[in-house]
C-alpha cells in the first residue's frame, strides 16, 4: 500500500531531501509504528501522529491513500 | 541596590511636576519588580471605583530586577493601570529594548499620575527627567513618532508610545516600544491617551549592578550552554517558525478557534501556518535584548493589495485575525497586523470583534448597512479596512472601538461576545483544553492566556503532557503555573524561555533557575518557599484589588457557549468546559472564599491584611 506522509517543523529532516509532502510504500497490514520505523523518526511524549486528521498511535492500522501528518507540540502564543 | 536601580520616577501630568522615590527594600523582595510592583503601587494608591480613562486613574510601567542584566530574555516590563475595556486591572506586558533602556537610565518604574492639560512625553536622559510639548507628534503613528522622537532627543534613544487609537481611547488600544513590540492588551494605550501623554523615549547610559557577578556569570554560561546543546539537536520551533508554529499543534488537538468560536478546526489551516509564514514571508527573526530565542518576525508581503514589510504575526493574530474570521489569506492578516502596529491597536481584540461582528451580521442582529460594507465569513478585504477605520474610529470602526463585548450588547446579544471580564480570549478552545477555561476566568485582566497558561501541559505537553479533556483535579496545576508566571512576569523574564529552562520539570513547576538568577542579581537571599510565596502574593494583592472593585465569583465565567454548547468538530468535539467544578476547587486552592473573595487568613499569611482599604 501507498499512504501519503507530511512533515512538519522538527520532523522535515526525516522527509526525503527538499520535501515535506511525499509517498511512502509499506506492507500490506502495515501500522503507523512501521511508517516511523522505517523513516527512522523517534517518538516521545510529543510526537503527534495524525492519519486523515485525527491523532493515531503506533498500533493504528494504515489503508491505502491515508494522509498521515507528522510533527511534534510546540509552545508558543 | 543591586538588580533593581532602586528609584521610582512619579509624574504628576497635571501639574507637570516630577518626583524620584527611593524603591524600598523589602518591597522590592516581597513584591519582585514589574506585575508585583505594579499592583503594589495600584493597592495603595489607585481608587479601585475610579473610572478608567478620568485623570485620577494610574499607569504604572515596572521594569523586573533581571530586566537588563543578560539573563536570557530579562527584556521586559509590564503596564499596569485600570483598564478601559474590563474595568479589572491590566497587566500588559512586552519586550523589546525600551524596558532595558529605562533601567539604564537609572529607574525600575515610573507613576503616571493625572492629566497633561495639552500632548507631552517624557523625555529621560540618562535620569534627567524633562516633560516636553508634544503637539508635533499627536496624530502621528506609532512608527513616525517614533523616527521624530529619536531625531530631536537621541538617535539611541528607546521609545514607548501610543499612536492615533490610543489618542482616540480605542478601549484596546496598545502601548507600542520599539516600534513593534506590543505591551498589547486592555486598553493601556487609551489610558495614555486619556491622561495626553504620547510617548516615553529614554536614553541610559548607566550600568545595572549585581550583587554577585561571579555567580551571575558561571550560572548563566551554564544554563545558555545547555540551552544552545539541546538546541543544537532539535531546533527550537519558536526560533524556526515563531510562535506562529503553534497553528498545527491548535488544529489537531481541535482547539484552534473558528468562526467565533463555533468551531475548532479550520479547513484552511495550513495557509495561514507558521511554516507558510517562514516559506514565503519571512525576512529573518528579531530577538529582544539578551534573548537566545529570536521568535520575532519581521515580514515583507510582495502583494498589489496586501504588500508592505513589518513585524509579525504571532500565533494569536493569526488565530483571531484568520481562523476566527475564517481568513485563510495570510497576506491580508499580515497586513492588518502591520496597521495595528501602526495605529497602535492589540490585534487580538481586534481580530476577535471583527469575528463577532461577522457573526453578529450572519444572524440577521447587526445589518451590513450600519456596517458601512458586506460583512461575510472569510472577507479579507474587509479585515484590513475595519482594522485601519478602528484605529481612528472613523465610521464603524467607532463601534468596532469599544471591543467585542460593547458591541454585541448594543446589538441585544451580549452571549456572542468570546470573553471574560469584557476581554477578548486568546486563541485556545476551553471545551479540548479544560485548564484554559479556568485560567481565562480567573485572570485578573479577563481572557488571556499570559497571566497563567495552562496550555503547557495540556497542549504543548511541557513539562508533562495533561488530558486536556479532564477537568478533575486542574485546579492545583494551573494555580500553580500562575504563581509562576507572575514570578515571571515580576521578574523581567519572557514565559518562552523561563518555563522551559528556568523552572523544575515537574507540574508544580518550581521556579528553581528563576530563583539562582535572582539572587545572584539582587543578593536578597530568597529561599525557594519565599520566592513561590511572592508569586502567591502577587497573585492575591492582584484578586484584592479587583474585589475591592466589585468583582467577584460571578464575574469569573465563560460564555455559554463554552460552557453549555458542545463542541461540534474535532478530537473535543461533544465537549463543554466543566468551569464550575473547576471554579470551586480553584478557590479552595487559593484560600479564598466560595465566591471568590481573597480570606483574612489568606491575606494575613501573605502579608497582606495590613494594605489599606478604599
Amino acid at each position: 500500500m501507498i499512504v501519503r506522509v507530511k512533515c512538519f517543523a522538527g520532523l522535515r529532516r526525516y522527509a526525503p531531501a527538499g520535501r515535506s509532502d511525499f509517498k511512502v510504500e509499506l506492507a500490506a497490514d502495515a501500522r503507523v509504528g512501521q511508517l516511523l520505523d522505517q523513516m527512522g523518526v523517534p517518538t516521545d511524549d510529543r510526537t503527534f501522529v495524525a492519519v486523515n486528521g485525527v491523532r493515531a498511535g503506533r498500533d493504528q492500522p494504515l489503508s491505502d491513500g491515508d494522509l498521515v501528518v507528522l510533527f511534534t507540540l510546540m509552545e508558543g502564543g | 541596590m543591586n538588580g533593581w536601580m532602586g528609584k521610582i520616577l512619579r509624574v504628576d501630568l497635571t501639574r507637570g511636576e516630577m518626583r524620584e522615590m527611593p524603591l524600598d527594600r523589602d518591597v522590592a523582595k516581597d513584591y519582585i519588580g514589574g506585575r508585583g510592583l505594579g499592583i503594589y503601587f495600584l493597592n495603595r494608591e489607585l481608587d479601585p471605583d475610579c473610572e478608567p480613562l478620568a485623570p485620577d486613574n494610574l499607569l504604572v510601567m515596572a521594569t523586573g530586577p533581571l530586566t537588563g542584566t543578560g539573563a536570557p530574555t530579562g527584556a521586559r516590563y509590564m503596564i499596569m493601570t485600570k483598564s478601559p475595556l474590563t474595568g479589572a486591572i491590566t497587566c500588559s506586558n512586552a519586550g523589546g529594548r525600551f524596558p532595558t533602556e529605562l533601567k539604564r537610565a537609572g529607574f525600575d518604574g515610573l507613576i503616571f499620575a493625572g492629566q497633561a492639560k495639552r500632548p507631552v512625553y517624557l523625555w529621560i536622559d540618562n535620569g534627567q527627567a524633562e516633560l516636553r510639548d508634544a503637539a508635533h507628534l499627536w496624530g502621528r503613528s506609532t512608527h513616525s513618532a517614533t523616527d521624530m522622537l529619536r531625531e530631536e532627543t537621541d538617535p539611541r534613544a528607546r521609545v514607548a508610545c501610543i499612536g492615533p487609537a490610543g489618542e482616540r481611547l480605542v478601549r484596546f488600544a496598545a502601548v507600542m516600544n520599539d516600534k513593534d513590540r506590543a505591551a498589547g492588551r486592555s486598553g493601556v494605550g487609551a489610558v495614555m491617551g486619556s491622561k495626553n501623554l504620547k510617548a516615553v523615549a529614554v536614553r541610559g547610559r548607566g550600568q545595572i549592578s549585581l550583587a554577585n557577578p561571579e555567580r551571575f556569570k558561571t550560572f548563566n554560561q551554564e544554563i545558555l550552554g545547555r540551552f544552545k546543546a539541546a538546541n543544537k539537536k532539535t531546533p527550537l520551533g519558536l526560533t524556526v517558525n515563531g510562535t506562529a508554529g503553534v497553528v498545527i499543534t491548535t488544529q489537531h488537538l481541535g482547539v484552534l478557534p473558528t468562526r467565533n468560536w463555533q468551531q475548532g478546526t479550520f479547513e484552511g489551516w495550513e495557509q495561514i501556518h507558521g511554516e507558510t509564514l517562514t516559506a514565503k514571508y519571512l525576512v529573518r527573526n528579531k530577538a529582544c535584548y539578551a534573548c537566545p530565542i529570536g521568535c520575532g518576525r519581521i515580514t515583507r508581503v510582495e502583494d498589489d493589495v496586501f504588500g508592505g514589510e513589518g513585524e509579525g504575526p504571532e500565533y494569536e493574530t493569526i488565530y483571531a485575525m484568520g481562523a476566527n474570521c475564517m481568513i485563510d489569506n495570510l497576506p491580508a492578516i499580515i497586513k492588518a497586523n502591520y496597521i495595528c502596529n501602526e495605529l497602535g491597536l492589540d490585534t487580538i481584540t481586534m481580530g476577535a470583534t471583527i469575528a463577532c461582528a461577522m457573526e453578529l451580521v450572519e444572524r440577521g442582529y447587526l445589518r451590513e448597512d450600519i456596517v458601512g460594507r458586506p460583512l461575510s465569513w472569510g472577507d479579507a478585504a474587509a479585515l484590513v479596512e475595519l482594522t485601519r477605520q478602528t484605529g481612528y474610529r472613523e465610521g464603524f470602526g467607532d463601534r468596532l472601538a469599544e471591543g467585542s463585548y460593547r458591541l454585541a450588547e448594543s446589538c441585544g446579544h451580549p452571549e456572542l461576545a468570546m470573553v471574560s471580564k469584557k476581554q477578548e480570549f486568546p486563541g485556545y478552545e476551553p471545551r479540548g483544553a479544560q485548564a484554559m477555561g479556568l485560567a481565562y476566568a480567573t485572570s485578573p485582566i479577563g481572557g488571556s492566556h499570559m497571566r497563567g497558561d495552562p496550555a503547557y501541559f495540556e497542549l504543548f505537553g511541557i513539562p508533562e503532557r495533561v488530558d486536556p479533556l479532564q477537568w478533575q483535579g486542574k485546579a492545583r496545576i494551573t494555580k500553580d503555573f500562575q504563581d509562576l508566571s507572575a514570578i515571571i512576569d515580576a521578574a523581567g523574564l519572557c514565559i518562552f524561555f523561563a518555563v522551559r529552562n528556568l523552572a523544575g520539570k515537574q507540574l508544580d513547576v518550581p521556579p528553581i533557575g528563576i530563583l539562582e538568577y535572582l539572587n545572584a542579581a539582587t543578593g536578597a537571599d530568597y529561599a525557594l518557599e519565599e520566592l513561590i510565596q511572592a508569586g502567591e502574593r502577587i497573585i492575591t494583592a492582584e484578586r484584592r484589588f479587583l474585589t475591592r472593585a466589585g468583582f467577584s465569583r460571578r464575574d469569573d465565567t465563560l460564555p455559554e457557549r463554552l460552557t453549555t454548547e458542545p463542541l461540534p468538530d474535532g478530537p473535543a468535539k461533544g465537549m463543554v468546559c466543566h468551569l464550575e467544578a473547576m471554579l470551586d476547587e480553584y478557590y479552595r486552592e487559593q484560600n479564598w472564599s466560595a465566591d471568590g473573595i481573597p480570606t483574612a487568613e489568606r491575606l494575613a499569611q501573605l502579608g497582606l491584611a495590613g494594605e489599606k482599604d478604599a
